[in-house]
C-alpha cells in the first residue's frame, strides 16, 4: 500500500451500491467541503498507484461519477460497504489519492489490465446518456414485434442495404435533399449557407443575409435536409404576426410543407410542425405549453426582435428546448454591438465570453456601434453567424423603371367618385353601430372600389342596394349611385390601359394587378373584346389551375390579370413589366406585387407602371409611397424593416389603411387631405431614415459593401 | 439507376455520384420492410439461422448501422458486412414465421443485444468529449459572469444608492444561477440519444 509523507487530509469512505452499479458517488456534507474549490463538470484526477482515473464532478447534484473507477472496484471484487481511503496531499491539491483494502499484488494485476487498455478512448461519463435499462427496454420491444413476410427478392434486399450504406456516405459529405427541390429556385450562396449550417454550425446559426437574398429559402432547405435525414421531427417557426401567413404560403408553395398557423391551444397537440407569432407564443398560456415541449428545430424570423436580453421575447426563446436553432435577421446590429452578442448567446451560450469580456475585447468605449477589432470578431462569429451580401454574391438586381401615368377622369367619373366619397363620409361614423347601417369595412371597400373601377363599383352598389336589411334611404342612395355608374361610358383607366397595351407595350408580357375580383372580371372582358391575349389568376383557383394559368401566360398569352391574393408567393420573373391598375393602401401589398417580377433570377430591366387618378386619394397615395418611403426603388423586403421602425401604432399594416380611411372621412377638402397624409408621410420618412442609418452601421460593422 | 454499380464504385474508388443516387431516391424505389426469409444456396452448406438488425441514431450523432448475427448450430458469430454474407446465396423466399420460431432465436438475440450495447457505449465515448466541451464552456461562462457581478457588488459600496444597487446585483446573480441550471438542462437534452432499432430480416439458410 502506498505511503505518503505529506497528507493534508484523509478520510475513509464506504463504497455504495449506487456507485458499484452506476459509478455515481453521492457526497455527504463533509466531502462536499473537500470538493468546494472544484467547478461543476470539472474533471478531477483520482490516482491509484500512479494510474490516473478521471472523475467528473457534478457540483449541482453533489456527486462525482466515473465508470472507469466503478469498473476498477468491480474487478477488485469490492462490495458495498468496503472502505476506501481518500487522501489529499499538500504537494498536490488538485488530485485525490485512493487506497483500497486489497492485497498489493491483486491491485497491481488489475491496474495492469487497465494500463493495457490505455490506448482506448478515455472512459468517462458525467451525464446520463443511454441508461442501460432504456436500451434493454428498447431492444425488448424490437424483439416482440412480429415481422411481416414480403415478397422481395434477394436483389432488392441487397439494394436496400446498399441504399442504407450510400445514404449514410452522402449524409456525411453532402446535402441529401437538393435533388427534389425543383420548385425552389436556389442560388449558390444559399447552398453554401445550408452546408455551413449543417456541417460547421451543428444546426445552430444566425442567418444574417442582406435583405432580399433569400433567408427564408435557406431556412426551408435546412429544414427539408434535416427532415430527410430524420434528425428533425418537431419544428416550431416563430415570426411576427404579420408574416405567419406568408411563411405558411412559402413553405407550402416552395417545399410542399403543410404548417398550420397556430392560434388556438388545441392545435399545439395536433401538429408536430407549427408556425406561430412570437407575440402569441410568449403569452402566458402558450409559453407554458411550448416551454414544456422539446423541439428539434426552432426558427425565429426577424430575430432582431430578440436583441435585448431583458425582454420577454429574449427570455422566452432562450428557455425553449431545441436541438437546432436558426435565427433570421438582416440587421443583427441596430444600435449597439451588444445586440449581436445577445443573439449569438442564444445560439451558443458563452461562446463569446461574458458580456464584460466582450465589451472589453470588441466594443469601442465611446461609439458602441464600432468594433475595436472587427477581424477578430469576424473570426469569433464564423461558426455562429452566416452573412451573405449582394456584393459577395454578385446578385445585383437589374434596374427598375417606375412610370407614373396621370389619368384625367371624365367629369362624370369624377362626379361618381365624389358622390360616393361624400356618402362614405356621411355614413362612416353614423351608421357603423346600427344593424341596418353599412359597416365601416364595407364603406372602406366601396371607397377603394371607386378608385379602382366605376364598373366594379357599379356591381357592388347593385348588390348592396338589394339588401333588405339596410335602411330604406341608404338603399335608395346606393341605387341612385349605381344608376349613375351604369350611365358611364368606358372608364378612362380602361381606355388608357388598352392604348398602352396595344401601342407601347405591344408584344411585351405584362402583369396587370388589381385588388378586386370584380375589377379583374371587367378588365378580362374588356381586353378580350379588344382581341388581346389575356389570362386570369386569382386566389380562388386551385394550385393546379394556377400552375396551368401561369404556363399559359408563359407560353402564349400577352397579359396576366391578377389579384393580389392570387399572386402571393408565385415567381413571375419571366415577365418584366407590371401595371398597378389600382394601388393598395397597404404598402406591403404593393411590395409583394413588385416582388413577383423584381427578384433573384430577373435578368432584364423591370418596368412598373402606376396610375395616378387626378382628384382622388390615389394621387396622394402614390406620392406617399413613391416619395416618402421610395417604395418603388427599394429592394423587396426592406419595407418590412422600415415599418418596424414606425411608432408602435403603425406597425400593423392594417392600421395604415384605417388611417388613410380616416383622413378621407374626416377631411373633405383635398388640401386638408394632403396635409394629413403629409403628417403620415413624415412618420414613414422618419422610419425610413432610421432604417437607412442602421443599414449604414451594419455595412461598417459587418464589412458589407 | 443501378444501386449495385454505385455501391461497387464507391467501395472501389471511394467516390459517390450523389446526383445519380438522389435521382433514384426521389423516385421512391428504396424502402426496407422487416421480413422473414429463407436464403437458398446451390452448394452444400451447413444450415444457418440468422437475424439482421438495423440501428439508426439521429441524435446527438446521425449514424446508421447494420449487423447480422449468424448461428451455425454451435455458436453465434457477428457479421458486420451483411452484403458480403448475402453474396453467398443466389435467391431467397419469404416465409411466414416469427423470430421466436427460429430454433436459436435466444442466442441470436442475446448476441445482438450485446453488440448493440457495445455500439452505444462506443458512441457514448465519442459524444462525451463534445458534451464536456460545451458543458465546460457554459460552466466557465456562468462562473465568470457571477464573479464579474460579485465584483461589481463590491465596487458599489460607496454609491449613494448602495442598497438598491446591491439588491439589483444580487437579483441578477440569482437570475444567472437560475439561467445556468436551465441551460445545463437544455444542454443535456441536446445530447440525449434518440435512436431506432429495427429487425431488417431474419430466417434460415438451406440448399435449394
Amino acid at each position: 500500500m502506498e505511503k505518503f509523507q505529506d497528507i493534508a487530509f484523509e478520510k475513509e469512505i464506504p463504497l455504495t451500491d449506487h456507485f458499484l452499479e452506476n459509478g455515481i458517488y453521492q457526497l455527504d456534507f463533509d466531502l462536499r467541503t473537500l470538493f468546494a474549490h472544484f467547478r461543476n463538470h470539472q474533471t478531477i484526477d483520482f490516482v491509484i498507484s500512479g494510474k490516473v482515473f478521471p472523475v467528473t464532478y457534478r457540483k449541482d447534484h453533489a456527486y462525482f461519477i466515473s465508470l472507469e473507477l466503478k469498473e476498477m472496484c468491480q474487478r477488485l471484487g469490492l462490495e458495498a460497504g468496503a472502505r476506501v481511503r481518500l487522501i489529499r496531499r499538500h504537494s498536490d491539491f488538485q488530485r485525490f489519492y485512493l487506497s483500497f483494502p486489497v492485497q498489493d499484488q491483486r491491485l497491481e494485476r488489475v491496474l495492469n489490465e487497465f494500463r493495457m487498455e490505455a490506448d482506448l478512448p478515455r472512459f468517462q461519463a458525467s451525464f446520463d446518456w443511454v441508461e442501460e435499462s432504456v436500451l434493454s427496454n428498447r431492444l425488448d420491444q424490437v424483439w416482440k414485434k412480429t415481422a411481416k413476410p414480403t415478397n422481395n427478392s434477394l436483389d432488392s434486399l441487397k439494394d436496400s442495404l446498399r441504399y442504407r450504406f450510400l445514404h449514410q456516405v452522402l449524409e456525411e459529405c453532402d446535402l441529401v435533399g437538393l435533388q427534389g427541390l425543383q420548385s425552389v429556385e436556389h442560388f449558390p450562396h444559399q447552398i453554401r449557407t445550408v452546408r455551413k449550417v449543417l456541417f460547421d454550425c451543428a444546426g445552430r446559426a444566425l442567418l444574417a443575409d442582406e435583405v432580399g437574398l433569400g433567408k427564408t429559402v435557406e431556412a426551408g432547405i435546412v429544414m427539408r435536409e434535416y427532415l430527410l435525414r430524420k434528425q428533425v421531427h418537431r419544428i416550431l417557426i416563430l415570426t411576427p404576426a404579420s408574416l405567419t401567413s406568408q411563411w405558411q404560403g412559402e413553405l407550402k408553395g416552395k417545399f410542399e410543407f403543410d404548417f398550420p398557423v397556430v392560434d388556438h391551444p388545441s392545435q399545439l397537440e395536433d401538429s408536430a410542425h407549427i408556425i406561430m407569432s412570437l407575440d402569441l407564443a410568449k403569452s402566458k398560456f402558450f409559453s407554458k405549453k411550448l416551454l414544456s415541449q422539446n423541439f428539434d428545430l426552432v426558427i425565429v424570423d426577424e430575430a432582431h426582435k430578440l436583441k435585448n436580453r431583458k425582454t420577454l421575447n429574449y427570455r422566452f426563446v432562450k428557455a425553449l428546448s431545441s436541438q437546432f436553432l436558426l435565427l433570421l435577421t438582416a440587421t443583427p446590429i441596430q444600435n449597439d454591438l451588444i445586440e449581436l452578442y445577445n443573439l449569438v448567446h442564444l445560439i451558443s451560450p458563452g461562446s463569446l465570453g461574458t458580456m464584460e469580456q466582450f465589451r472589453k475585447r470588441f466594443i469601442h468605449p465611446v461609439n458602441k456601434k464600432l468594433p475595436i477589432n472587427p477581424e477578430l470578431l469576424k473570426r469569433h462569429l464564423a461558426s455562429h453567424m452566416i452573412r451573405n451580401s449582394r456584393m459577395e454574391t454578385q446578385l445585383q438586381l437589374p434596374p427598375r423603371r417606375v412610370v407614373l401615368k396621370e389619368v384625367d377622369p371624365s367629369p362624370q367619373e369624377l362626379e361618381v367618385y365624389n358622390r360616393l366619397t361624400a356618402f362614405v363620409r356621411e355614413n362612416y361614423y353614423l351608421v357603423s353601430r346600427s344593424a341596418q347601417g353599412i359597416n365601416q369595412l364595407t364603406l372602406m371597400l366601396l371607397q377603394k372600389l371607386a378608385a379602382s373601377s366605376p364598373w366594379a363599383l357599379r356591381d357592388s352598389l347593385d348588390n348592396l342596394a338589394q339588401k333588405e336589411d339596410l335602411f330604406h334611404d341608404i338603399r335608395l342612395t346606393l341605387d341612385e349611385m349605381a344608376r349613375e355608374c351604369h350611365e358611364l361610358a368606358t372608364p378612362t383607366k380602361f381606355q388608357i390601359t388598352l392604348k398602352y397595351l396595344q401601342e407601347e407595350l405591344k408584344g411585351e408580357k405584362v402583369i396587370l394587378f388589381t385588388q378586386f375580383r370584380s375589377t379583374q372580371k371587367q378588365l378580362m372582358k374588356f381586353l378580350e373584346n379588344h382581341q388581346l391575349e389575356v389570362v386570369d389568376f386569382h386566389g380562388e383557383m386551385t394550385t393546379k389551375k394556377k400552375n396551368k394559368q401561369i404556363d399559359k401566360f408563359r407560353q402564349d398569352k400577352q397579359i396576366l390579370v391578377s389579384t393580389d391574393c392570387g399572386a402571393e408567393g408565385w415567381n413571375l420573373q419571366f415577365a418584366r413589366c407590371m401595371i398597378n391598375f389600382d394601388l393598395p393602401w397597404n404598402p406591403m401589398k404593393v411590395e409583394q406585387r413588385i416582388g413577383r417580377i423584381h427578384r433573384l433570377g430577373q435578368t432584364r430591366d423591370v418596368t412598373i407602371i402606376n396610375y395616378c387618378m387626378k382628384g382622388t386619394i390615389e394621387e396622394h397615395i402614390v406620392e406617399l409611397l413613391g416619395q416618402k418611403i421610395r417604395l418603388f426603388e427599394r429592394v423587396v423586403g426592406e419595407l418590412e424593416m422600415i415599418l418596424g421602425y414606425m411608432d408602435s401604432e403603425w406597425r400593423k399594416e392594417e392600421n395604415l389603411e384605417k388611417k388613410i380611411m380616416e383622413i378621407i372621412v374626416k377631411h373633405a377638402s383635398p388640401e386638408e387631405q394632403r396635409k394629413e397624409l403629409e403628417k403620415l408621410g413624415k412618420g414613414l420618412l422618419k422610419a425610413s431614415r432610421a432604417y437607412e442609418q442602421v443599414k449604414k452601421a451594419q455595412n461598417v460593422l459587418l464589412g458589407d459593401a | 439507376m443501378d444501386l449495385k454499380v454505385l455501391y461497387d464504385k464507391y467501395r472501389q474508388d471511394g467516390v459517390l455520384d450523389s446526383s445519380e443516387f438522389l435521382l433514384g431516391e426521389n423516385s421512391g424505389l428504396y424502402s426496407m420492410e422487416s421480413q422473414a426469409i429463407t436464403l437458398l444456396s446451390k452448394s452444400e452448406k451447413t444450415p444457418l439461422e440468422f437475424c439482421c438488425l438495423g440501428i439508426e441514431m439521429d441524435r446527438p450523432l446521425r449514424e446508421s448501422h447494420e449487423v447480422l448475427a449468424v448461428h451455425d448450430g454451435k455458436s453465434v458469430k457477428i457479421v458486420e458486412d451483411v452484403l458480403e454474407f448475402l453474396d453467398n446465396y443466389h435467391s431467397m423466399e419469404a416465409i411466414e414465421e416469427t423470430l421466436e420460431s427460429l430454433e436459436h432465436s435466444k442466442p441470436l438475440r442475446d448476441e445482438l443485444d450485446k453488440w448493440s450495447k457495445s455500439l452505444f457505449l462506443k458512441k457514448k465515448k465519442e459524444v462525451h468529449k463534445q458534451f464536456l466541451e460545451d458543458a465546460d464552456r457554459l460552466s466557465e461562462y456562468y462562473h465568470l459572469s457571477c464573479s464579474e457581478l460579485s465584483h461589481r457588488k463590491k465596487s458599489v459600496f460607496f454609491h449613494n444608492y448602495y442598497f438598491e444597487k446591491e439588491a439589483r446585483i444580487r437579483e441578477e446573480i440569482d437570475q444567472l444561477r437560475e439561467e445556468m441550471r436551465e441551460q445545463e438542462e437544455l444542454l443535456t437534452l441536446r445530447y440525449l440519444p434518440r435512436f431506432e432499432i429495427k429487425v431488417l430480416f431474419f430466417g434460415r439458410t438451406q440448399k435449394g
